[in-house]
């Protein structure tokens, strides 16, 4: 029997009703889920999320797994996964301190790594110098922050690293260069700096300083007051890039460099982790309980790279999973939770007996995930000295 | 009469989100899209859209047709016990 128009319309509102209710409460529900277990801290959810990122780093597939291109692309992506897997695979150490001979073996892998003419190859071509030759000595080479502070972590959790002394001479070589920087700036690599670069510097010279007891580096207190020169007034947002020597920004404001920012400095100073992540809640978006963090500042435009990956309708893929490491890290469960929906949408979790992968995450993006979900302050329980 | 089109619909988009995402991931998805060998693209592309499609009609769409499909059965079928008039 055919329905009658009157029918026929009931029947549309009822379903376009049901869709629009259950569109609004069951997807957040699904998604939603597995948030409160990672923001918690449960042992199990985030052994299940490492089970895959030490897989990948102890079994070297992570070194050989980019093949973008770009030799520098394919070098920083490698390099990202190691620090990534070194800073999440530590934080759970610090957190579940019973896990700690579990994973010692991919912390001393990933350190490994980082530290190999292989792994740096894309620094070395930049600057016609491989980057640990000459420690204490050089200059540049600031994506040595980030090695650096995978290997304070290792440092934290592994107190008689076999890579000990390189690490005490890495972080005085950063921080003379740091110390003499005009404007809190020093390069990455010839002609460009990086803010966010900097404070992985700067966090990882703190966290190293934590692990060995030493107190906190005098030339700090000036360093961050010329460091928060480069966050914008307007938005709380880190400007991406800028001249050393002049102080001047040489990019606008954006998302991705504060979040990274926000979680390097939450070893140094708790205060301006809390400045950058206040500007990082300024620029979240939000869809059915979807949140998701826009790149540039309000009123401000423009397009994805190397930094931001893509930027789809304005919000960034690396500025929403970073985010999520501050907002665990400052307490803001519900952005938290927003922010691993859309990671948990996207990414696409894969559940097998070994643990969780992220589908659509690759090496780096897993490693991320990691070191996001598991960013904690746990680490000064471990520190030889009073927690900045 | 049970709608079985309706069902079957949603049945298929759930299963598919399921299956697709271990098909992908056992596939190399994200390593075949860093490294594209031949005419790897030509494929991975399409079922990675697909995929996706999918995915969103299962999270979003078929949540909505469940619970609306069992609302008008309930209600036709109530009616069509009521006595005429």
């Amino acid at each position: 029997m055919v329905p009658q128009p009157k029918q026929r319309s009931v029947r549309l509102a009822i379903f376009a009703g049901a869709i629009s209710a259950c569109a609004f409460v069951v997807p957040r529900f699904i998604s939603g889920v597995p948030a409160s277990a990672y923001f918690e801290g449960d042992l199990a959810a985030h052994k299940a999320l490492a089970a895959d990122v030490k897989n990948q780093v102890e079994s070297g597939v992570a070194a050989t797994a980019f093949h973008t291109g770009s030799a520098r692309f394919d070098g920083e992506w490698a390099f990202g996964t190691f620090t990534m897997a070194a800073l999440g695979l530590g934080n759970i150490v610090v957190s579940h301190p019973e896990t700690r001979e579990h994973y010692l073996a991919a912390l001393d892998r990933a350190a490994e790594e980082l530290v190999s003419p292989q792994t740096n190859t894309f620094g070395t071509e930049a600057w016609g110098n491989f980057g640990f030759d000459g420690l204490p000595g050089g200059k540049g080479h600031g994506y040595l922050g980030y090695s650096n502070l995978s290997l304070s972590m290792v440092r934290l959790v592994d107190p008689n690293s076999k890579r000990a002394d390189l690490h005490d001479r890495l972080t005085e070589a950063l921080a003379k260069r740091l110390e003499e920087s005009p404007h809190a700036l020093f390069e990455t690599y010839p002609g460009e700096a990086y803010p966010a670069d900097m404070a992985m510097v700067a966090g990882s010279i703190a966290l190293h300083d934590c692990a060995v007891g030493r107190p906190e580096r005098p030339f700090f207190k000036k360093w961050k007051e010329d460091f928060s020169k480069w966050i914008d007034p307007g938005s709380g947002l880190l400007y991406q890039s800028g001249f050393w020597e002049s102080g001047k920004p040489a990019g606008p404001p954006r998302s991705s460099g504060t979040a990274l920012a926000a979680l390097a400095l939450a070893y140094l100073d708790r205060d301006l982790s809390k400045q950058l992540f206040s500007g990082l809640q300024k620029a979240q978006t939000s869809v059915l309980g979807y949140s998701a963090i826009h790149e540039y500042a309000a009123g401000q435009t423009g397009t994805g790279d190397i930094d931001s990956g893509p930027v789809v309708f304005g919000v960034s893929v690396s500025a929403t999973g970073f985010t999520m490491g501050s907002a665990r890290l400052h307490g803001d469960r519900e952005l938290f939770t927003g922010l691993y929906r859309t990671a948990d949408l996207f990414g696409v979790p894969v559940h097998k007996p070994s643990g969780v992968r992220f589908m659509s995450g690759g090496p780096l993006g897993n490693a991320i995930l990691l070191a996001m979900t598991t960013a904690g302050w746990d680490y000064q329980k471990f520190c030889k000295k009073a927690a900045p | 009469m049970i709608p079985k089109k309706t069902l079957f619909f949603c049945a298929a988009a759930v299963i598919l989100n399921w299956a697709g995402a271990y098909l992908l991931n056992s596939l190399g998805l994200v390593e075949h899209m860093l490294s594209p060998h031949g005419n790897t693209l030509v494929w991975i592309l399409p079922l990675s859209v697909l995929f996706y499609l999918v995915r969103f009609l299962a999270y979003f769409l078929v949540p909505g047709l469940l619970l609306g499909t069992f609302l008008v059965y309930t209600i036709e079928k109530r009616r069509a016990q009521l006595p005429p008039g």
